[in-house]
Order: C-alpha cells, then sequence, then structure tokens
C-alpha cells in the first residue's frame, strides 16, 4: 500500500498541482454547468449527470495523460525498473487519477449545484458515489492509457469512448424513457450504473435499484484493473 | 553475477537476440558491443526485465530473470539509453521518489546529489543532457544495487562530461558494483572494460579481455613508414604489402613483420629512399569490432 502511496503522491506532485491542471478542474465543470443552466429546466435531473461527466472526463483525461506522457518519454520503464509489482503501479495510477477525478466532480458539487439551487438527498451516499465513480473511471483510463499502442492516439481513443457513452447513459434522456434497445445498451455502460447511482443520492429515486449500481461500478472498476493489471503483465 | 542461457528474442518474425550465452563475474566491468541493431538494447532490456524473453533464461544477482522479477530489479541499476527521470519533478523530487520506491533513507539522496555534483533544485527536464545522463547514473546508483546495467551511457556527451561518466564508472566499480556496458565508444569499451563481447546480428562473435579480443584478431600488421619521397617505382616493388600513401607517409600492412623488413631495407638502399621513422602496430578493439561485425 505504501508503493500505492508513493506512485500517487508523485503524479500528484508531477501533474495536479500545475496551475493548467487545477484551472481545467474548476473551468470544466463550471463551463460545463453553465450549458446546462443555459438550457434552464431539469436542472434536478440533469445535476447527477453533470457531476458523473466531470469525473468521468477528470479521472480518465488524468490517467490517460500521465500514463502516456510516461509512456511516450520511457519515464514509465523507471517505475517497470522499479521493484513493484503489476498491482501496485496500476493502483498507483488509479489512486492518483482518482485524487484528480474526485476533486473535479467535488468542485462540481460544491461550487456548481448550490448555484444552481439544488439540493443533495443524501450527502454522504453523494461522496461515496463520487469515490467510486471516479476510482471506476481511473481504471478505465489507466487500461486505455496502456493498451494504446501509439500514446499519440490516445485523445482521439479516449474521446471515441467518451462521448458515446455520455449519450447512451441516461445522463440526457431518462432510461425509462429511452428505447428498451438502448436500456440493455445502457447496462453495459459503467457511465449509467455511475449517474444512476448519483441520481439516487439527490432524489432517492433511480431507475436502477441503488444496490445493484454500487454493485456494477465495483465490478467495472474491477475488471478494468484485471485488465490494466494483465497488459502491463502482457507487455513487461 | 549475471548468467545468460540462450537468450533469444523475437519480435513477430524478427530475431532479434539469437541464442546467447555468456555469464559476467562478480565485480568486473563487462563490456557489450555491436553495431546498431545488434541486440545490445534488447538484451540488457531482457536482462533488466524491461522486455520479455523469447527464450531460453538468465539469471541476475542469483535471481531468475523470469521467475524472480521483483528481486532481480531490487538487485539492479539501470542506465538506459535515453535520460528518463521525472521531467517536471526536480532531481531532489526524482531522487526522493526512486529512494521511496526502493525504501532507502532519505539522507542517501541528500549524499548522492553531493557525489554527483548534481544542481538539487533544478527541474530535470531543465538540465542539459551531460547533468540528465549523470542525474539517471545516480537514481540507479542510489538503491547501492551489486550490479549496474549501462546502456550508452557516454552517448551525445561532449568530452569532458564524458569523461566525467567514464570516471564515476570506475569509481563505481571500485565501489564493488559490478557493470554491464553497452556503447558504440570502442576506446571507452578497451580503456574499462575487463572483458568485452561483441554482438553482432543478434548472436556473440566474439567474447574475451581486450588483450584476448586483439591478440586473437592481429592478423595483420599495419607498418607505417615515413620516408622523403615515396618514389612510385618503389611503391610498386611494395605492392605485395598494399601501401597507401599520404604525402610522405605510406601505410602497409603485413601478417609477418620481419618477412616485411627483409623486402622493404634492400629496396630503400636500391632505390636510395631515405627513412625518417618507421612503426608497426596490432589491431585496436576498433579494428576487433570491424573484423567481426563484417
Amino acid at each position: 500500500m505504501k508503493n500505492v502511496y508513493y506512485l500517487a503522491k508523485k503524479d500528484f506532485f508531477q501533474y495536479f498541482i500545475k496551475p493548467a491542471t487545477i484551472s481545467w478542474g474548476i473551468i470544466f465543470p463550471i463551463v460545463f454547468a453553465m450549458a446546462f443552466v443555459v438550457r434552464g429546466r431539469d436542472i434536478n435531473f440533469l445535476a447527477p449527470g453533470l457531476i458523473a461527466i466531470a469525473s468521468f472526463f477528470g479521472a480518465t483525461s488524468m490517467a490517460s495523460t500521465s500514463i502516456t506522457f510516461e509512456r511516450r518519454f520511457k519515464e514509465f520503464e523507471r517505475l517497470i525498473l522499479a521493484p513493484l509489482s503489476y498491482w501496485e503501479i496500476v493502483m498507483g495510477k488509479v489512486v492518483g487519477s482518482l485524487v484528480f477525478g474526485l476533486f473535479v466532480s467535488l468542485i462540481t458539487t460544491f461550487i456548481t449545484l448550490p448555484f444552481l439551487g439544488i439540493q443533495v438527498g443524501n450527502p454522504l451516499l453523494l461522496t461515496v458515489a463520487c469515490i467510486l465513480t471516479s476510482i471506476a473511471f481511473s481504471s478505465i483510463g489507466v487500461f486505455i492509457a496502456l493498451i494504446i499502442k501509439d500514446p499519440r492516439n490516445i485523445m482521439i481513443v479516449v474521446n471515441s469512448i467518451r462521448l458515446p457513452m455520455i449519450f447512451l447513459s441516461g445522463v440526457f434522456i431518462p432510461l425509462s424513457a429511452s428505447p428498451t434497445i438502448l436500456q440493455y445498451i445502457s447496462l453495459l455502460m459503467p457511465l449509467t450504473y455511475a449517474v444512476e447511482l448519483l441520481r439516487y443520492s439527490f432524489t432517492y429515486n433511480a431507475f436502477i435499484p441503488i444496490e445493484i449500481s454500487l454493485v456494477a461500478i465495483f465490478v467495472w472498476f474491477f475488471i478494468f484493473l484485471v485488465l490494466a493489471v494483465a497488459s502491463l503483465k502482457h507487455k513487461y | 553475477m549475471i548468467i545468460s542461457r540462450n537468450l533469444t528474442k523475437y519480435y513477430d518474425n524478427h530475431l532479434a537476440v539469437d541464442h546467447i550465452s555468456f555469464h559476467v563475474k562478480k565485480g568486473e566491468i563487462f563490456g557489450f558491443l555491436g553495431p546498431n541493431g545488434a541486440g545490445k538494447t534488447t538484451t540488457v532490456r531482457m536482462l533488466s526485465c524491461l522486455t520479455k524473453i523469447s527464450e531460453g533464461e538468465a539469471f541476475v544477482n542469483g535471481y531468475s530473470v523470469l521467475n524472480d522479477k521483483v528481486n532481480v530489479k531490487r538487485s539492479i541499476g539501470v542506465v538506459q539509453d535515453v535520460a528518463n527521470l521525472f521531467g517536471d519533478l526536480t532531481v531532489r523530487q526524482n531522487l526522493r521518489f526512486m529512494a521511496e520506491l526502493y525504501h532507502v533513507d532519505k539522507k542517501r539522496v541528500e549524499e548522492i546529489i553531493k557525489q554527483f555534483e548534481l544542481p538539487a533544485n533544478k527541474k530535470f527536464n531543465k538540465l542539459s543532457f551531460g547533468f540528465k545522463k549523470r542525474a539517471v547514473l545516480a537514481a540507479a546508483v542510489l538503491h547501492n544495487p551489486p550490479i549496474l546495467f549501462l546502456d550508452e551511457p557516454t552517448v551525445g556527451l561532449d568530452v569532458r562530461s564524458s569523461r566525467h561518466i567514464q570516471n564515476l564508472i570506475v569509481e563505481l566499480n571500485k565501489e564493488g558494483h559490478t557493470i554491464f556496458l553497452t556503447t558504440h565508444n570502442m576506446a571507452v569499451a578497451e580503456k574499462l572494460s575487463n572483458r568485452i563481447a561483441i554482438i553482432n546480428k543478434g548472436k556473440i562473435v566474439a567474447l574475451g579481455t581486450p588483450q584476448e579480443l586483439k591478440s586473437m584478431f592481429t592478423k595483420m600488421i599495419k607498418v607505417e613508414v615515413v620516408v622523403d619521397n615515396p618514389r612510385k617505382d618503389f611503391l610498386k616493388e611494395l605492392q605485395q604489402f598494399h601501401p597507401k600513401v599520404q604525402s610522405n607517409t605510406i601505410i602497409m600492412s603485413t601478417k609477418d613483420l620481419q618477412e616485411f623488413l627483409d623486402v622493404f631495407y634492400p629496396l630503400t638502399k636500391k632505390y636510395r629512399i631515405k627513412v625518417r621513422s618507421i612503426t608497426s602496430r596490432g589491431a585496436n578493439i576498433e579494428e576487433v569490432f570491424l573484423e567481426v561485425t563484417k
């Protein structure tokens, strides 16, 4: 666990404590929220989706950027050369990105939501949901960054996964109002469970039962964690 | 300290390292030479757990590279062919991070900064190339590993920085580190290495002490003669020694020095050639390298 902490701490100082990163982490959710405000209706419905997207973008961006930079300049091989297990390396990267994903989602929650005048039903569940959501999305970002062949293509790949997921995960259209086929497709998206979990923490009401969303988010995190470790083992 | 048995690496269908076997003794500097693409870096990468071994096996400090990677990694320090510490961290932050990963006392970081004369508070990516190489070497020895893999540690450096790194290598070897050194610089290899292996097209084509290699491959002796007037008729009679003329200097090669002198001196008298100097020498490592990597 100590090594995971050291890796995450290194990423924190190397990537997070930077004016550009912090500005992005603050401006991105505010601008995103403004777009929702301009729309002017269904704010209570859209707010959980906003937090989930903020966490999704924050965590996956940080995971993929830090790893691809390090892979490109062979800094990542410093970690491979150290006497660490592959689990420790992957978890170190996941925890590092989790911190940023959580930072962005909490900024969204604590700055933007009061501005929109939205009440949170269960703050504890909201916090747990933000942590789980960020950790699951971090593991997705780490996995993608490790399997991609050419690190320069990372953003194309990440966005081609992120953008369809945003539109298929019940962020903008309630799952209950979606066609059955889209409902089935949305069940394959980790973002769906994050949105449902966050929605429940606001309104105590969600299309997917909270227990299933909690387990599903954790399962997605674990699946991508295992896949990321397997891809490291395959490479080295 | 390092044992390689039939070590092999395929990249898809390309055979990069072809069943090479060698061992590196404790406390020696083992030079590993080869032309570009010969398999030097791939060998270092396999021995340091950075690239998977396709066939064969290797042991580093008694630990299997195939089955005991964490202990292998604890036993080695690696300087890769690129300067790859974390660019946005300072030298001190980089070394402290490494110290944490290797569970080394932070006091050691300050010792190393002093020993390697590093600008501790400068960001790594702001350092000159020479300092970057020095910092990477410092990070490699931070945890005091018994074995160091140095892949082209002097490449791209000016004479002063190169000399400084060479001195550090000698110093580290005296401190007891076994060193596996790959380099393109034949003079550096000859000067520093106790033994040298030359790899070509994935195979080891020569292995021995620099002296052994030179005597093994000294088939031809070069003779350099400075004369007053290298006349054409005189040179024609020396054709068997393949004379090459540069101003007043004639460079020739022979298998037998005595045989050469028996022919050469009578000819100087015959053509009234005044000899200013005559020198002969056997092969150096560079010539051995060129011979075995033809």
